[in-house]
C-alpha cells in the first residue's frame, strides 16, 4: 500500500473482554528509525519510544486517547527496530467516538494536589467547530488517574460550571493535538464570544 | 452451588479490566516490547487523524 504522508498507525499492545490498547505512531517517526538503520546497521540504541496510547472500550463503543510522558527506549538492530515502551500518563485524556472524532478532554486545572477537575467539550458543525470549557464548582480532589475509565465522563461532567465558549474555523488540525495547540496558543479562536 | 461459584468467577474475570483504574491499566502496559521489522509493510487501513481542510468562516 502506498504511504500517505502524515498518516498514523495503530498497532494493538493488549487485548482483553473489555479494551484493546492501541499504540498510535506517526508515519514519519517510523521511517526516521529506519532511516537511522540503513545509516548505522551494527546497531544504534535510541532514548525515545512512542507513548502515547489510545484505548478502545468495547462495551461503550468510544476511544480514550492519553497523553503520555515520552520515554523508553528503542533499540536497533539488523531485525528492526525494538521499543522497549513505557507510559506515564500525562493529562489530559481524551474522548473521542467510535469515527475518532473527540467528544471531551479532561485534565486537571492544578498540580499543587489541590486538583479541580475540568474538560473541554468539542463540538463539530459543518463550517466551524466549538470548543466549550467547564470545570468543576468545588474542588473535590479527584486525580483523573484514579477512575476507571466508565467512570471518567460521568465523574468528570458532574457539578461543572461553564467557563466560556470558543469558536474555531477548520483547519489543518491534528484531532490528538487539539490540547497542547489551545495551551501554546496556536489555536485560537476565529470569532470568540463573550457569555452574559 | 458448584456450578453457581464457576459462573461467579468467569463473570468477574470478564470484567476485571473494568475494575482497574486509568493508572493501573496503563502501568500494566509499562515494559511491553514492541518489535517493527525492517521488512515491515504497512498494510490495513490507513487512520487519517487530520480533520479535513475547509475554508469556510464561521
Amino acid at each position: 500500500m502506498k504511504k500517505e504522508k502524515d498518516s498514523t498507525y495503530l498497532f494493538s499492545l493488549k487485548e482483553d473482554s473489555n479494551f484493546i490498547a492501541f499504540l498510535p505512531v506517526g508515519n514519519y517517526y517510523i521511517d526516521e528509525n529506519f532511516k537511522n538503520i540503513s545509516q548505522n546497521p551494527n546497531g544504534y540504541y535510541g532514548s525515545i519510544a512512542p507513548s502515547d496510547l489510545l484505548i478502545y472500550n468495547k462495551k461503550a463503543d468510544e476511544f480514550y486517547y492519553i497523553k503520555c510522558l515520552a520515554s523508553g527506549s528503542s533499540k536497533y538492530s539488523k531485525e528492526g527496530i525494538e521499543y522497549d515502551l513505557y507510559f506515564e500518563i500525562y493529562p489530559p485524556i481524551m474522548l473521542l467516538d467510535n469515527k475518532l472524532n473527540p467528544k471531551y478532554y479532561f485534565f486537571d486545572t492544578e498540580e499543587d494536589g489541590d486538583i479541580n477537575l475540568a474538560y473541554y467539550e468539542i463540538l463539530f458543525f459543518e463550517n466551524y467547530f466549538q470548543i466549550n470549557s467547564f470545570a468543576q464548582k468545588e474542588r473535590k480532589k479527584i486525580n483523573i488517574q484514579d477512575l476507571k475509565f466508565d467512570d471518567l465522563e460521568e465523574v468528570c461532567t458532574k457539578e461543572t460550571v461553564l467557563i466560556k465558549k470558543e469558536y474555531f474555523k477548520y483547519n489543518k488540525i491534528d484531532i490528538f493535538n487539539i490540547y497542547n495547540q489551545k495551551m501554546n496558543k496556536q489555536l485560537l479562536p476565529h470569532f470568540p464570544r463573550v457569555e452574559n | 452451588m458448584k456450578r453457581l461459584i464457576v459462573i461467579f468467577f468467569l463473570t468477574n474475570s470478564l470484567s476485571f479490566s473494568q475494575e482497574k483504574t486509568i493508572r493501573e491499566f496503563v502501568s500494566e502496559l509499562n515494559l511491553t516490547k514492541l518489535v517493527i521489522k525492517d521488512n515491515f509493510i504497512f498494510s490495513g487501513n490507513i487512520l487519517d487523524s487530520k480533520l479535513e481542510c475547509k475554508n469556510y468562516y464561521y
